[in-house]
């Protein structure tokens, strides 16, 4: 591929929001407040399964200030799945606005709205519920038992059963010299995004709804709205302020159809806005998981077969969670010729599980890279190597979407393993010798991830629209949501490579459905690669246009003609030129009064698999067990870095998501009522600016042809292979082999315990 | 409802509140203050700083009623007069310390209120002055550098 | 929401008077950093505040006679960044800089972190290994007791309907003493501690034999504890590997420290066990400096 000269794309420009975040400017939903404005408040379940009887609102009439009062005894029953994912494909529907039923503690019972906050407190709690109390399941173990209480039924009681094959997974263990087992647990965790679940519904006098609020996916919550409401996708605007964080678990509808409908029935703007404590339980956490790997090697480390069984906590609902084990496998970076695989997504009374960066590829990845690790220390090979050994190769089918039949284009996985061995000294540390008459003992590891950049299994799409002004400057209409990752800036910087322009000429309109063209949403890795290819053929469209009248004004074939910096010129005589102002200007006012207007719409090529490798240092203290993450090192494939410092934003947030999950993160429940005994941030530790270790990143450019300028997704993978580098990492340094997340101080002691007792034995 | 005095970002004003009232719920619901951020309400995530004469505090765990009479600066009001940005909120902006942006308002507080104190403070300083406050998105790696970078500034600053 | 009303006493007298008045429905209020997180959690709901801010004499830091006294209501930042302090007992400098965050320290107060009784807080365990003294006032009458005899439970201390603590009092050491506070937590900041074990000791400064020894632990049982069997152990004799084990040992079973998410009983017997090792370890390291 011929290398053009690239002026926008490959700087590591500035956010183009962050001026206003930096002074405080930025209007977020929490911030907004509309005239008239009324407060929400959700009633929710104390009970983890129970049916309602009787929803009392009698002492209401008493307090003054209540505009209107929702349950499921005056709202429709219409059945949903809140998943924000195109509706193909997705299992079942079997959320309500309001059920008569609630399946955890937490649920949903009904809302309120009143003139302020406060009465809409009091008078939620002046409702009176009569419930008939059910007996609730909480471990998806128990739920899978034939006399578990029910709280769904998919393929069968309590469970959707999936399974898959390729190959012949008996043949694989046959030709295997050995074979190795282990099984691997994995917590609920919670994306903690730092602005809270907030919504707000506005209603005109024509019945128009306008919701403004924390999402990562407006059209996919206006087509599930418009089905639940009844309303036409004309009468719903969906509109994504700034928003105070993602990482997923706003891939979710949430209680915009209760502000809704609260909106629709008073006449007035209503505004709920989750505490911190509601946060925890009524968004969605991450899939809890039991993952067992069987697997057949060859004695040289190549790869026979696995069976796979992996049994996914899905909560009360549906949602993500069939989809999300569906692809959960084929986020593998490894050939693996035989496989067999096999899913239970299980149903219990605990909160939803849902989307959380990278969609259950950090359960799998920690199951996986610590099975490899251990596979590779009872057969004397290198971490490295077993990998390498393994690892896709470009050419070979790409394992996410196999039914499109697309191949491997690029694959960096050796790139970033050996880069990142050579920066880290994996060689001389890994072969250290530790010190074994000390408390503090080091060690070392290193684990692998492959992830996507779209959607997986089906072709993903996207659209987007750039009008340019008279002066030459620009405006991008696209979908994508900017969730703080920076896929603004990154829109900015594609359109103005593409058409010739500065950052600064680059106004961005983002996820506003009146406004922007389609687009899937902020999840699945997929902004740059899927919106930004749509922005990159509408600039293209624009350009082509810019380049017809230019040609016109400077009586030049259009193919002689570029644009560089605001310049369009004669390519042979580059003397020779006009600026683009000029041409908008005269296309705009001359002759042809036409506006430069480009669009696109980007169906996905292929789905190029972002890889990376991750480097991890520890410092296991035998007397505390306490684990300091002293250094990580991760090397990434993102096929061309459009701005390489927000992806080294998003790998080093990334990691300290990563290490929150390996080390300290987790939701505990209480085992007798199923609630939420951690819903703060006193309880539920996130890591802060001293738990942080030194943070190399080192970016691999492998140019994938099918990407914006060979670009491929990023932003989900840094969290991916960040715990089972750390647990290799402990077992390098202590001999244990930590099999559940989170790796707690209390779990390694007990392992150095068990294990001085076989010693001995 | 009390009538109390406060001055806010140099400005004195005559604040009407109710004695359970937090200093976050007055600046943000009362004075249109949106910039301090509240994201825990339990003093645990940083979100909510601002300076109470001149020292970070969570705003979320002060009565507005113990503001009365103190100083209190928060994210609008730490730009030089005739100046956009103060070098902290330039910093933040070029090292690329800001993704979602929520924690940044709590977060440069807390940093001014190190600087105010220790120009030249040390990384770990640094981190430790910003522990209470929590950012989902960065992995502190470059509000560390963004801090450091101002810090610089701000030295050369007083130099010149 | 909780709508308490606030009312702000400029003497103890009169907090104290309405203190009494107002029971069982009012509560102190010093910095604030625990009372309204319980206000808002929901595990309290006081109509009424007595506010001690505009209580002048309840601030500040002072010597008297060999003593430091520090006063309830002095912000922990002020404890923390006090040379007076420092110069009497490093080891509560050390202390003070451990709880919470700089936002927290910069409201909080000393009085507040003392009597909010929380089992896990960090300044307890440091003074009452330092010897330190409550002073007790209830506007009339003033009273004293060792800090060790100043919790009852958890949110439960000594003091009356009608009592504050007014001051802390802590005797100054010298000679061959050695002091420090180790605080194991999941976080390495911002969190509380899952044990925290206070030792300070004297050394002969001839035979470095142990003459006088204080062990404190926090977060081990319903109040912070004093481990007398791993003191008895230790007293009268040089410090060393065996012994210095057997008084860890000692010590984890004085404890009775409970399950809870972070961490179980078991696992905070070894936690003791291990840290009050490293922390007479140190203090001996300290002494001998």
């Amino acid at each position: 591929m011929e290398e053009k000269r690239l002026f926008v794309v490959g700087q590591s420009l500035p956010k183009i929001d962050s001026q206003n975040m930096a002074t405080g400017r930025t209007l977020y939903t929490v911030d907004m407040k509309l005239p008239r404005m009324l407060y929400g408040k959700i009633l929710r379940s104390p009970y983890p399964h129970a049916l309602i009887k009787r929803i009392d609102t009698s002492r209401l009439k008493s307090l003054s200030g209540v505009k209107a009062v929702i349950s499921c005894e005056n709202v429709p029953r219409i059945p949903y799945n809140s998943a924000g994912l195109p509706s193909y494909g997705i299992g079942r529907h079997d959320e309500y606005i309001f059920d008569k039923k609630v399946r955890f503690n937490g649920d949903r019972v009904a809302a309120v709205a009143a003139i302020d906050k406060d009465t809409a407190e009091e008078a939620v709690s002046l409702i009176n519920v009569e419930y008939e109390l059910l007996d609730a399941v909480y471990s998806p173990e128990e739920a899978l038992r034939p006399d578990a209480p029910e709280v769904q039924t998919g393929t069968g009681k309590n469970c959707i059963f999936i399974p898959h094959s390729i190959g012949d997974i008996e043949k694989g263990f046959q030709e295997a010299d050995e074979i190795f087992e282990d099984r691997y647990i994995t917590q609920p965790v919670h994306t903690c995004c730092m602005e809270p679940t907030v919504f707000i519904a506005d209603v005109d006098s024509s019945g128009k709804l306008t919701i403004y609020g924390t999402t990562q996916i407006p059209n996919h919550s206006r087509r599930i709205l418009s089905k639940i409401l009844g309303l036409p996708m004309s009468k719903i605007r969906i509109v994504k302020p700034p928003i105070g964080g993602g990482f997923g678990s706003r891939q979710n509808l949430h209680h915009e159809p209760v502000v809704a409908l609260l909106a629709l029935k008073t006449g007035l703007p209503v505004k709920i806005e989750y505490t911190r404590e509601e946060e925890f339980f009524a968004s969605t956490v991450r899939h809890p998981t039991i993952i067992s790997f069987r697997t057949g090697v060859k004695r040289d480390g190549t790869l026979m077969g696995w069976f796979v069984k992996v049994i996914a906590n899905s909560g009360a609902y549906t949602g993500h969670t069939p989809i999300l084990v569906q692809t959960l496998l084929k986020k593998n970076p490894y050939r693996v010729p035989n496989e067999k695989y096999e899913a239970y997504c299980v149903y219990t009374n605990l909160p939803n599980s849902g989307a959380f960066r990278g969609y259950g590829n950090p359960q799998i990845s920690f199951a996986r890279e610590c099975h490899l690790d251990r596979i590779a220390n009872e057969l004397k090979i290198d971490p490295i190597e077993i990998r390498v050994k393994n690892k896709l190769r470009v050419g070979d089918v790409n394992p996410l979407n196999p039914s499109m039949g697309w191949t491997l284009d690029s694959c960096g996985l050796e790139e970033c393993l050996r880069a990142g061995a050579q920066q880290f000294e994996w060689g001389k540390k890994r072969s250290k010798l530790r010190d074994l008459s000390s408390e503090k003992r080091g060690g070392v590891g290193v684990a692998c991830m492959m992830h996507i950049s779209g959607h997986t299994m089906s072709a993903d799409c996207s659209s987007a629209i750039i009008r340019l002004n008279e002066d030459g400057t620009a405006t991008v209409l696209t979908g994508a949501a900017d969730l703080g990752q920076g896929s603004d800036t990154v829109m900015a910087q594609i359109a103005a490579e593409t058409i010739g322009l500065r950052i600064e000429d680059i106004v961005v309109m983002a996820s506003d459905t009146d406004i922007t063209p389609f687009d899937m949403g902020a999840y699945a890795s997929r902004q740059t690669y899927i919106s930004g290819n749509a922005v990159k053929m509408a600039a293209e469209d624009a350009k082509a246009q810019l380049l017809k009248y230019a040609s016109m004004m400077l009586s030049e074939k259009e193919a002689a003609l570029d644009i560089t910096d605001r310049w369009v010129f004669v390519k042979d005589n580059p003397q020779k030129k006009l600026s683009v102002a000029d041409v908008t200007y005269e296309a705009q006012y001359g002759s042809e009064r036409s506006q430069i207007l480009g669009r696109a719409t980007a169906k996905a090529l292929n789905n190029p698999p972002p890889f990376s490798a991750t480097f991890t240092e520890v410092e296991v203290d035998t007397g505390t067990g306490a684990v300091k993450v002293s250094r990580v090192i991760s090397a990434h494939d993102v096929g061309r870095a459009i701005n390489p410092k927000l992806i080294e934003g998003q790998i080093e947030g990334g990691i300290a998501q990563g290490i929150g999950y390996a080390l300290m993160e987790e939701i505990h429940y209480d085992p007798k009522t199923g609630a939420t005994l951690n819903p703060d941030f006193f309880d539920y530790r996130i890591p802060c600016s001293k738990d942080m270790p030194v943070i190399e990143t080192i970016l691999i450019e492998t140019l994938d042809p099918t990407g914006p300028f060979g670009a491929k997704g990023v932003g989900e993978c840094s969290l991916i292979s960040v715990a089972p580098s750390i647990a290799n990492a402990v077992h390098n340094a202590v001999g244990v082999r930590i099999k559940s997340l989170p790796i707690t101080p209390e779990k390694i002691l007990e392992a150095i315990r068990q294990k001085k007792e076989q010693e001995r034995q | 409802m009390l009538s109390i005095k406060m001055k806010i970002n140099g400005e004195t004003l005559q604040v009407k509140i109710e004695p359970y009232e937090s200093l976050v719920e007055v600046l943000r619901d009362k004075l249109n203050l949106t910039g301090t951020k509240k994201s825990c309400n339990l003093g645990n995530c940083g979100s909510c700083t601002v300076l109470m004469d001149g020292r970070p505090v969570n705003s979320c765990l002060v009565l507005a009623l113990d503001a009365r009479g103190k100083e209190i600066t928060t994210i609008e009001g730490i730009a030089a007069k005739g100046e956009a940005l103060h070098p902290l909120q330039i910093a933040f902006v070029e090292e690329g310390a800001i993704q979602c942006g929520f924690c940044t308002p709590g977060m440069i507080m807390a940093a001014k209120g190190l600087l105010d104190r220790n120009l030249n403070p040390n990384e770990e300083e640094i981190r430790q002055a910003i522990a209470g406050n929590i950012c989902r998105c960065t992995g502190y790696v470059k509000i560390v550098k963004a801090i450091q970078a101002a810090s610089y500034k701000l030295q050369v600053k007083l130099r010149a | 929401m909780v709508r308490f009303k606030v009312i702000e006493p400029y003497t103890i007298e009169e907090a104290c008077s309405l203190l009494k008045q107002c029971q069982p429905n009012a509560k102190l209020l010093a910095g604030g950093t625990d009372l309204l997180v319980s206000i808002r959690k929901g595990t309290l709901s006081p109509e009424l505040l007595v506010n001690l801010k505009k209580i002048p004499e309840l601030y500040g830091i002072k010597e008297n006679n060999g003593n430091l006294i520090i006063g309830a209501l002095t912000p922990l930042h002020e404890v923390e960044s006090s040379s007076v302090v420092r110069s009497y007992h490093g080891a509560l400098t050390e202390a003070v800089h451990m709880i919470g965050s700089i936002q927290i320290r910069n409201i909080g107060t000393l009085g507040g972190n003392i009597c909010s009784a929380i089992p896990s807080a960090d300044t307890p365990p440091i003074l009452i290994a330092l010897g330190a003294r409550a002073k007790i006032c209830s506007g009339v009458e003033e009273r004293e007791v060792a800090l060790t005899d100043f919790f009852k439970g958890p949110g439960v201390t000594v003091l009356a309907v009608d009592e504050l603590l007014k001051e802390i009092w802590i005797p100054k050491r010298k000679g061959k003493w050695g002091e420090i506070y180790i605080k194991q937590s999941h976080r390495a900041a911002s969190d509380i501690a899952i044990v925290g074990i206070a030792v300070a000791l004297s050394l002969n400064p001839e035979t470095h034999r142990c003459e006088d020894i204080a062990i404190a632990m926090g977060a081990v049982a319903p109040i912070p504890l004093r481990a007398k069997e791993a003191e008895t152990i230790l007293k009268g004799k040089v410090l060393k590997g065996e012994i210095i084990e057997d008084a860890s040992l000692a010590a984890s079973k004085e404890a009775e420290p409970i399950s809870d998410l972070r961490g179980s009983a078991y696992y905070r017997a070894h936690l003791i066990q291990s840290i009050t090792r490293s922390a007479i370890t140190k203090a001996i390291e300290r002494a001998l400096d």
